[in-house]
């Protein structure tokens, strides 16, 4: 065989393993890596399903539990309302005042430009959390008043009597009439979902 | 010329040239001449010119044009031998054995020249004491020899396949004879006689005792029978020329002393016998020499002698031989023998082999189908190579299709369960944040002071004579206080200080009141009872949200 016989073998070896090594590289190549990528897929997928099937079988529970935060937000929305409207807060008030039979006079924001009060330091505040203060001037029975307070820090708002001056009531006479004037605090408390994604929670 | 229902054949020596074509076994065409002049196998160009001017009209003639040719020659150079080798060894170690010993036997080197070995016979049995044995056919040739009478036949536009020196053709169509006549227990020895060489192979059954060439065949008969010779019963001689001697010797036979066999002939059989006497008993000292030292003693007697190759159709020759070497003469062809041994040369070995003779090439041609047989093996395994890739291509299709419809499948099941996952997410967000709310309402709104019961309890704990004219309540988150502002009046039973200070007893008694601080006290006259005014600060409990209790018995206050 001669030299140049042996090179054009030669070349044509060459030739032939190029032919096949493109033909792999362009076609079975990516093919193979595609199969792979979609099989890691698959098997993380499956594991996803196990999951989700565990979590399934938990559903019942979960409901159960949703439907008891449900109505602790419920519970949270409805004692908010009065710190957070004020139309609210006053129609409850003198409902309350009716109930108990006294009279309600004055109801006074506390300190125009200070009406939202900031929680203290300490406190993990949310968008929804927030506090104001009214005071409330009127007048009635020594007991009237009794249930009045009684009724104020009851469940319908987040109440806190932070003042309370009674003095007798000397123009009504001797029927055991009082005035009062009550410093009230109203409370409101974010209750929403918190976001699950890291460094979503805002500060209000 | 497997497969081929067509063969052509060109038989070249120095006293004849012949083109013969065969289909499916059958000669359809056939030209044959010998040369005008005498030629040696020295004068290998002219023989080639001859044969050259001679395929000029035969090829178009028989209509073989492009054909590819089996060719059978007797070159100048051309070697052929048959050499043993144990059959243990195998046909590979053989072959080399036959080619060393060829090398050994020729004057041109073997490896720059055309050579071929191919074992031939391989014995089914041994004599006792000895062990089978594998014949090796090898053949070799200059590389000239070979290129020359292959560029004579291209020229005539011939394509020449395979190159067939007579001897070794002679030499397998012996053996081949031998293997086809061979009967068990039954030692036979075949005589194939050609035109330029013989072959004397013997054996007995499935094993081959001997295989030897000898340089005598009918052109030695009928150079002999060129000598001088007398006519009739006269003194005058004639000489024949070889065309007239070899009519003679294939028309009328050997000779006895008795006369020719056909009457006809005039030549004083006397005369002519001592001209071939010499050739005959070559022939026969050869035979008798082989049969001697290829069998046993006692296997000799049955010996049979069968006469096969051109030589055959000479009349008289099998009896001659065999009654010269003592043996028994077979009549008539082996059966596997051609029928067309007795008309044409030594092409007629060819024929014998059933198409499969030993041939050689040349080198070239070799080289050429070395390396197609590469790039053969190249493409073969390039296509292997590209359906292996297409399988392993194929494969990962299929997996991919599978993943994908797995993928599909899951994915339409687990949408419930996604969206349950989902749930339980948005659940434990929702829970987290009530969590969060209540943890908030408890820090800021955790505690508060039970004012209602306070008034309550003041109410119930102010006796008569103790006159409050204010009460302050505050609770800053952090500390509840209760600052009472009266008056404690003088009474016929009790003075206004021990009034006081039972009153201000009974209320640090009092379980909402941590503890009770006096501050200013004054003593002031009312209606002429001496009275006390008083500032009493109370620290108050506080309780958690939503867990104020009475503690004191609840009823309507009264003002205190």
């Amino acid at each position: 065989m001669t030299h140049e016989q042996a090179r054009k073998l030669i070349a044509q070896l060459a030739i032939a393993a190029a032919v096949c090594a493109g033909v792999h590289a362009i076609g079975a190549g990516p093919l193979r890596t595609r199969a792979l990528a979609a099989e890691a897929e698959l098997a993380s997928f499956i594991d996803q399903h196990d999951m989700n099937a565990a979590v399934l079988a938990d559903l019942p529970r979960v409901v159960e539990t949703r439907q008891l935060t449900d109505a602790g937000v419920r519970r949270f929305a409805s004692r908010n309302q009065p710190a957070l409207d004020e139309s609210a807060m006053f129609t409850q008030v003198l409902d309350l005042a009716a109930q108990s039979g006294v009279s309600v006079e004055q109801v006074i924001p506390a300190g125009e430009g200070q009406r939202d009060v900031t929680l203290p330091a300490g406190a993990k505040p949310r968008p929804g959390d927030r506090r104001t203060r009214y005071t409330l001037v009127g007048g009635g029975s020594y007991g009237a008043t009794t249930d009045f307070l009684e009724r104020l820090q009851g469940d319908w708002a987040y109440c806190a009597v932070r003042q309370c001056r009674i003095t007798p009531d000397y123009q009504a006479g001797s029927g055991g009439a009082v005035r009062f004037s009550l410093l009230l605090e109203l409370f409101s408390f974010d209750a929403a979902p918190i976001s699950l994604t890291p460094g979503t929670e805002g500060a209000p | 010329m497997r497969g081929r229902t067509r063969q052509v054949i060109v038989e070249v020596s120095p006293t004849r040239h012949e083109l013969a074509v065969f289909e499916q076994g059958r000669l359809i065409g056939h030209r044959a001449a010998r040369p005008a002049e005498e030629l040696g196998l020295s004068d290998w160009p002219a023989i080639l010119r001859s044969l050259g001017a001679e395929l000029e009209n035969w090829v178009p003639d028989l209509g073989v044009r492009g054909e590819p040719v089996i060719v059978v020659y007797t070159g100048p150079d051309t070697a052929a031998s048959i050499f043993d080798a144990p059959a243990s060894a195998g046909e590979q170690r053989a072959r080399l054995a036959a080619k060393l010993a060829m090398a050994g036997t020729i004057s041109f080197p073997l490896e720059q020249n055309a050579h071929a070995e191919i074992c031939i016979f391989r014995d089914g049995s041994a004599r006792e004491g000895e062990q089978p044995k594998l014949r090796t056919l090898a053949l070799a040739d200059t590389e000239a020899t070979i290129l020359s009478l292959a560029m004579t036949l291209e020229r005539s536009g011939l394509t020449p396949t395979g190159f067939v020196p007579a001897p070794g053709a002679s030499l397998a169509a012996a053996v081949h004879a031998l293997r086809c006549s061979a009967a068990a227990g039954s030692p036979g020895v075949v005589l194939w006689i050609g035109e330029h060489s013989s072959v004397i192979a013997g054996g007995e059954g499935d094993r081959l005792s001997f295989a030897r060439l000898i340089p005598v065949g009918t052109e030695t008969m009928v150079e002999a029978l060129s000598a001088p010779v007398h006519a009739g019963r006269s003194d005058n001689t004639i000489a024949l020329d070889r065309f007239s001697a070899r009519e003679l010797l294939f028309a009328s036979g050997i000779p006895t002393v008795d006369g020719w066999s056909d009457r006809t002939t005039t030549i004083d059989p006397s005369a002519v016998l001592p001209l071939l006497q010499p050739v005959l008993q070559r022939l026969v000292v050869e035979t008798k020499q082989s049969i001697r030292f290829g069998f046993a003693p006692e296997q000799r007697p049955r010996v049979l002698l069968r006469v096969a190759g051109p030589g055959a159709s000479i009349s008289g020759l099998g009896t001659t031989c065999a009654g010269g070497v003592g043996v028994r003469f077979v009549q008539g062809a082996a059966p596997c023998a051609s029928p067309q041994d007795a008309t044409l040369g030594d092409l007629a070995s060819v024929v014998a082999l059933g198409w499969k003779a030993p041939s050689l090439t040349t080198r070239d041609a070799a080289t050429k189908r070395s390396l197609a047989a590469t790039r053969h093996a190249i493409v073969v395994g390039a296509s292997l190579g590209l359906l292996a890739i297409g399988a392993h291509g194929v494969e990962s299709w299929q997996r991919l299709q599978d993943a994908r419809a797995t993928l599909t499948l899951l994915a339409g099941g687990s949408e419930t369960a996604s969206s349950a996952v989902r749930a339980v997410q948005s659940s434990v967000a929702a829970g987290m944040g009530l969590a969060r709310a209540e943890a908030t309402r408890k820090q800021l709104f955790g505690a508060e002071t039970p004012h209602a019961d306070i008034l309550r309890a003041l109410a119930a704990l102010t006796p008569e004579g103790v006159e409050i004219t204010e009460i302050t309540l505050s609770d800053d988150g952090e500390a509840s206080r209760a600052s009472l502002r009266g008056v404690a009046h003088a009474g016929e039973d009790m003075s206004d200080s021990d009034r006081f200070s039972a009153y201000s007893a009974g209320l640090a008694a009092c379980p909402l009141v941590l503890g009770t601080t006096l501050g200013e006290t004054r003593r002031t006259m009312n209606s002429d009872h001496p009275s006390l005014s008083f500032n009493l600060s109370l620290q108050l409990v506080a309780l958690p949200t939503g867990a104020r209790t009475a503690a004191v018995d609840g009823q309507e206050g009264t003002q205190p």
